[in-house]
């Protein structure tokens, strides 16, 4: 074991500091100071990242020192209004919509090349290189990172085993589950519907069981609500709200509020990222679980059972294309990158990370539901994205309007139609 | 001093600065909003020139009339809630016979100084459907009655506007209560000797004597609903679905989270546009050559 240790280190290192390394940029070594922006998550768990990837930064580059700025959760504004004014920071997350946005204006510089010469997707999962990578036209402008998170659906076994109740694992059960949580005055599922992308995992929830393709084929184009197999899981949609599936108030309710209900047992189900595993372990200890399979499907569905909500996206360390040091920035990112990622799955146990595991192992035991996720994530297929992600950012913004519009009572025949209108207008 | 202001050069000399200042902050991005809003832009990318596209397509979008309307809704319940109250407010701290009246102008100042994010939170709290005082009362006093405030998509935009109801009828209170006192004291006392009653002296020397005050307050109840934003983005984010858009959210809306700037610029036109009829009609109304 100590020797399996040794060697995932030694391999590890060696990736970090000299395999990743292009020509081009051990020509661009320098002793000079040099002080480089990076705007992300830099908070609780994410400051630790972000410091032990620093350190790590400075293992090959000790002339460089990062300075950190909270990535601002604003759906890209700031960062878009920075790139407007020429003052981007010189390495920042981005995610799909702002990467193509930003690459469109020529404000971040393009990978392709370090990619080739670093051999950097040596160190990502194939499902990363084939999903994660490249922009809408083709070339890569990040570094992954936070990975593919699958949305899971939570439970509190307690509630249900407390009540007698079953756990659903399709919809005839789900239904079934409603009317008795209702019956004894518990919230079915608790939802943080103020955010689009909740709504968005929600509806691809049912839409996934029916058609592969979920919110990502309608916003394409490929498909349409009113289609047999989405006018199936929409009026499932409206049949399980109008049972009272979530709490009052659900397109006002913010995490907060949702992940309260949950966790003091106010309800009995939460739909939520993958990332929230730790979280759910610290809440609800053992009585924290996720459903395999979301209870969406006709009984027997099995082709669809490992259809998850939430899905890959072009999501990672960008370059500014106004730093001023464009080869060390890049190569800063890339180490920076690649040793969070590694810490991240390896401390924190964010099982989707994006690097090759196989020689990384993970400090401590796993919890029960961890080890329950880590068995499926080779099973689990994405066919959607978040809706927050989706390159047609108009169908994005109707679709997240016309969510929360059914989710508080709009009918299935209306939102068909006004789904479809977008669809027709924003695909043209 | 009648030499001085006979001087062009001096005039200019003190009023240039002030113009020069007014023009860059807020004529030119008025002239460059409406250059932009004949262009298909992203903010960052080169724009292209589509003329009057961005307007066609104004015009057959649901969403502006949806914003539209709910911008009159606004200014509709500003004008008369926040006005009325601030009139009878005014009417009442005019009476010779209210006691603790610089206590109760400071009270009704309060929410004016508060942050608009402390207010929506505060009204949040009130709202929530769950734990939120409103329902909860309902509760105690024994009434079946609960109402999901800001998540129904008929009451919401009503709900948010009572929001700046509360929070700026102190505001309107002020303007109209700073004209009052300076209506000359012999009036009214002319008038209580004559015999009236407080109620005439309300409505037939306060109001018509403070004419230009209200068209004040009328220009910023009406442009402020059709204006309306900081309220909505902070309690429901514009949703349920669309119900609480107004036309500043739907040009926020383009402009950041579509990434269609031109189309956002072409909504913020309309709507500078919008406020400004408004202005002058409401002068217009206010016109008249008979003064006070």
């Amino acid at each position: 074991m100590k020797l399996k240790k040794a060697l995932s280190i030694g391999i590890s290192a060696a990736m970090l500091t000299g395999l990743l390394v292009p020509a081009s940029v051990q020509a661009a070594e320098t002793d000079e100071e040099i002080t480089l922006s990076v705007c992300i998550h830099y908070y609780d768990d994410s400051k630790a990242l972000a410091d032990y990837a620093a350190e790590k930064v400075k293992e090959k580059y000790p002339n460089v020192t990062l300075e950190f700025e909270d990535f601002p959760q604003d759906g890209g504004q700031t960062l878009k209004t920075r790139a407007a004014t020429g003052d981007l920071p010189d390495i920042f997350k981005v995610d799909g919509g702002l990467a193509d946005v930003l690459a469109k204006s020529g404000s971040i510089l393009e990978l392709d090349d370090y990619y080739a010469e670093s051999n950097y997707e040596e160190n990502l999962p194939q499902n990363v290189i084939d999903n994660c990578l490249k922009s809408l036209d083709g070339h890569i402008y990040q570094f992954p990172i936070d990975g593919i998170p699958p949305v899971l659906w939570y439970y509190n076994k307690q509630i249900f085993e407390d009540n007698n109740i079953k756990v659903p694992e399709n919809y005839d059960e789900l239904m079934t589950a409603i009317k008795e949580l209702r019956a004894i005055d518990i919230i079915p599922v608790a939802m943080f519907g103020k955010e689009p992308w909740p709504v968005g995992a929600f509806f691809d929830a049912f839409a996934l069981k029916e058609n592969p393709g979920g919110v990502k084929a309608l916003s394409e184009g490929t498909s349409k609500a009113s289609d047999e197999d989405f006018s199936k899981a929409i009026n499932r949609i409206a049949d399980a709200v109008e049972a009272g599936i979530f709490q009052d108030g659900v397109t006002n309710a913010d995490y907060e509020t949702a992940n309260a209900l949950f966790t003091e047992g106010k309800a009995a189900m939460f739909l939520n990222g993958s990332w929230y595993l730790s979280d759910l372990i610290n809440n609800l200890g053992e009585n924290g679980d996720f459903l395999e399979t979301y209870p969406t499907a006709d009984a027997g569905a099995e082709d669809s059972k490992y259809r998850m909500a939430g899905g890959p996206d072009t999501a990672g360390l960008a370059v500014s294309a106004n730093t001023e040091y464009p080869e060390i920035a890049t190569d800063v990112a890339a180490i920076f990158a690649s040793a969070r990622e590694e810490q991240e799955y390896s401390k924190y146990k964010l099982l989707s990370a994006p690097v090759k595991t196989e020689n990384l192992e993970i400090e401590g035991e796993l919890e029960d539901v961890q080890q329950k996720l880590l068995d499926i994530i080779p099973e689990i297929t994405y066919g959607s994205k978040f809706i927050h992600t989706l390159a047609n950012t108009k169908f994005s913004a109707d679709m997240t309007e016309e969510l929360q519009k059914l989710l508080v009572g709009e009918s299935a025949e209306d939102f068909i139609k006004n789904v479809d209108k977008s669809i027709e207008k924003s695909t043209k | 001093m009648q030499k001085m202001l006979g001087n062009k050069r001096v005039i200019a000399f003190f009023t240039l600065p002030a113009l020069l200042v007014f023009t860059i902050v807020v004529f030119y991005p008025i002239l460059q909003t409406l250059q932009k809003s004949f262009y298909d832009w992203d903010g960052l990318s080169e724009a292209i020139f589509t003329g009057l596209d961005n307007y066609k397509e104004l015009f057959t979008d649901d969403l502006f009339y949806e914003s539209l309307k709910n911008g009159l809704i606004f200014a509709g319940i500003l004008v008369v809630f926040q006005m009325g109250l601030a009139t009878l407010l005014m009417f009442a701290l005019m009476n010779k016979n209210i006691p603790f009246k610089r206590f109760f102008r400071s009270s009704f100042f309060i929410p004016v100084v508060l942050s608009v994010t402390v207010a929506c939170q505060l009204w949040s709290s009130i709202y929530d459907p769950e734990f939120g005082l409103f329902n909860n009362l309902f509760q105690a006093l024994g009434l079946n009655y609960r109402q999901n405030w800001l998540s129904d998509m008929n009451w919401a935009i009503v709900a948010v506007a009572f929001v700046n109801v509360w929070q700026f009828t102190g505001y309107q209170f002020t303007i109209m209560y700073s004209g009052a006192k300076s209506i000359p004291e012999d009036y009214l006392e002319a008038a209580r000797i004559d015999g009236a009653t407080n109620m005439q002296i309300n409505l037939k020397i306060l109001l018509p004597m403070l004419k230009d005050t209200y068209r004040m307050c009328f220009v910023f109840a009406i442009t402020g609903g059709f204006n309306a934003f900081a309220h909505m983005n902070l309690l429901t984010k514009g949703g349920p679905g669309t119900s609480t858009y107004t036309l500043t959210y739907m040009t926020f809306r383009s402009a950041f989270n579509v990434g269609e700037y031109g189309y956002g610029c072409a909504s913020a036109v309309i709507l500078v546009a919008q406020c400004l009829l408004a202005t002058f009609i409401i002068n217009k109304i206010f016109s008249s050559k008979e003064k006070y």
